[in-house]
């Protein structure tokens, strides 16, 4: 049986890094020593003259990969839309933008490139001939508090539909096909303020069936809940979503969207692994991992799984290494089982 | 439960709704007196990096400082990147200046004599626009309805120091 390909972004090592503690060989060797077989990289993050490194530096990154036989996978842009006062981007500046970052990539030996949602449908079209020519996978990532049928999607789903083609495509986050809040949304919370014990079983009922928040907030006060639990649980339990709305925030589907994860699939070669937390016994909840997998082995996915911990959103006190190394071993005891 | 009712609505409100945006390190690094030989002409206040990754110069709409609770005037600061300087009225117009994760970043206030011996507090205030967003569009079109860059985060840190006696 095929096995999966595990990737690592190095965005999980990001407090290590940013603070200094780690250098970017740091980072690297422990990538490879926790059960990588790739990479990605946030561009702006640690690609160190970003958006134009040196030649020197891309020498060093190469050489790097090559110690701790990483391969470079996927090569993480954005669209820089804050940049200017008063206006986005407009064409040409997203055109020259993507075209000099996916040059850098080839150079580094990526295969794919990641860019956002603001690129738009029909600049991505402009830019095929471009990744032809380079012989590179431009991918838009889908992540929450977006899903398949978010109207910008549908429009990426029509333009890969109608090209067909390697070259354009999509990364799935799992921010968008998550069913409720992970194990340890509650750790925020100290134990003499809220009922945690009857917090918790909202949260799974709320994650596994169909019964309404309204029902689940009568649930609350029947068992001897009281507001305080209510205001955690309309605001951490049912949603994910933060104040500002700004990116980066999921959003919890009892019921996600699975047909469109299989459809987009046949347009997929790198999935963004997102978790929050990984259990002793290898179970994710909050993400149907099972179900998803399943629907990557019916389709024949043979792509990356990135491993992508965000668990600081949720308790700064977990080890974030041992939480890669967990998800990962999860990710290849699901692929053996399911 | 040993608290009341109101008091843990209270904390749990705080916990949900006062969160400061998330930031890996504090945004002051140091405050220091800027000396040229054995003159004093300012003060040099640090600042670490203000993302998870690294942000562009132009997304910097404005920074506050604040002396012991006295205003500095804008026109005294200026904001020095990797060894060049530039007028803090003036960061917003330069699209192409990246300053990356690893880069040396400091206010400069110019300022005769900078801080004296003894104990000061120095406050610092910082809007930014994120670097990237949901909403889209080409150029100013529907720019006015994308939240996030309208509504930039108002990063704020403060820090106690004592300045030894001059030589």
């Amino acid at each position: 049986m095929s096995q999966i390909k595990s990737s690592i972004t190095l965005f999980g090592f990001t407090d290590k890094y940013v603070t200094g503690q780690y250098s970017l060989e740091d980072v690297l060797a422990k990538t490879k020593k926790l059960g990588g077989d790739g990479l990605e990289i946030v561009v702006p993050q640690m690609v160190k003259g970003n958006p134009n490194p040196s030649e020197e530096w891309m020498k060093y990154f190469k050489d790097l990969c090559q110690k701790y036989e990483l391969d470079p996978v996927c090569y993480s842009i954005y669209v820089e839309n804050g940049k200017n006062h008063g206006r986005f981007l407009n064409e040409a500046e997203r055109m020259a933008a993507t075209i000099n970052d996916m040059e850098y990539a080839k150079r580094m030996g990526f295969k794919y490139v990641r860019s956002q949602d603001a690129l738009t449908p029909k600049t991505m079209e402009k830019l095929l001939p471009y990744v032809e020519e380079l012989d590179l996978h431009l991918a838009i990532e889908l992540h929450g508090p977006y899903s398949p049928s978010t109207p910008i999607f549908m429009e990426y789903e029509e333009l890969f539909d109608k090209k067909n083609t390697d070259h354009l495509g999509i990364v799935m986050d799992m921010s968008s096909f998550t069913s409720g809040a992970p194990e340890t949304v509650l750790s925020a919370f100290p134990d003499d303020v809220c009922h945690k014990d009857i917090l918790k079983k909202i949260r799974t009922l709320f994650e596994t069936t169909e019964i309404s928040e309204e029902k689940l907030i009568e649930m609350i006060y029947e068992e001897g809940g009281d507001d305080a639990d209510v205001i955690i649980a309309k605001n951490k339990l049912f949603t994910g979503l933060e104040p500002g709305g700004k990116m980066g925030t999921i959003y919890y589907r009892t019921k996600p969207d699975y047909a469109g994860f299989r459809r987009l699939l046949k347009h997929s070669k790198y999935i963004h692994g997102k978790y929050w937390y990984v259990d002793e016994n290898l179970n994710c909840s909050g993400i149907n991992m099972p179900e998803f997998v399943k629907i990557m082995k019916e389709e024949g996915y043979k792509g990356y799984v990135c491993t992508e911990y965000e668990g600081h959103r949720f308790d700064h006190t977990l080890d974030n290494e041992e939480q890669i190394a967990r998800h990962i071993k999860m990710m290849k005891k699901l692929w053996n089982e399911v | 439960m040993d608290k009341s009712l109101e008091e843990r609505v209270e904390i749990v409100n705080s916990i949900i709704f006062n969160q400061v945006m998330m930031l890996m390190t504090k945004p002051i690094k140091y405050v220091k007196n800027k000396m040229v030989g054995d003159a004093c002409i300012g003060i040099r206040i640090g600042i670490n990096n203000l993302s998870y990754r690294g942000i562009w110069m132009s997304t910097l709409e404005d920074i506050k400082i604040s002396v012991d609770g006295k205003e500095i005037s804008r026109g005294k600061m200026y904001f020095k990147l990797d060894g060049n300087t530039y007028p803090v009225s003036a960061l917003e117009a330069h699209t192409e200046i990246f300053w990356g994760i690893e880069s040396e970043a400091e206010v400069i206030i110019y300022e005769a004599g900078g801080l004296a011996a003894g104990k000061h507090i120095v406050e610092v205030e910082i809007f930014k626009r994120p670097d990237f967003g949901h909403s889209f569009g080409e150029g100013t079109e529907g720019y006015k309805d994308a939240f996030e860059f309208n509504h930039p985060d108002d990063i704020k840190d403060s820090l106690e120091i004592t300045i030894k006696k001059e030589r």
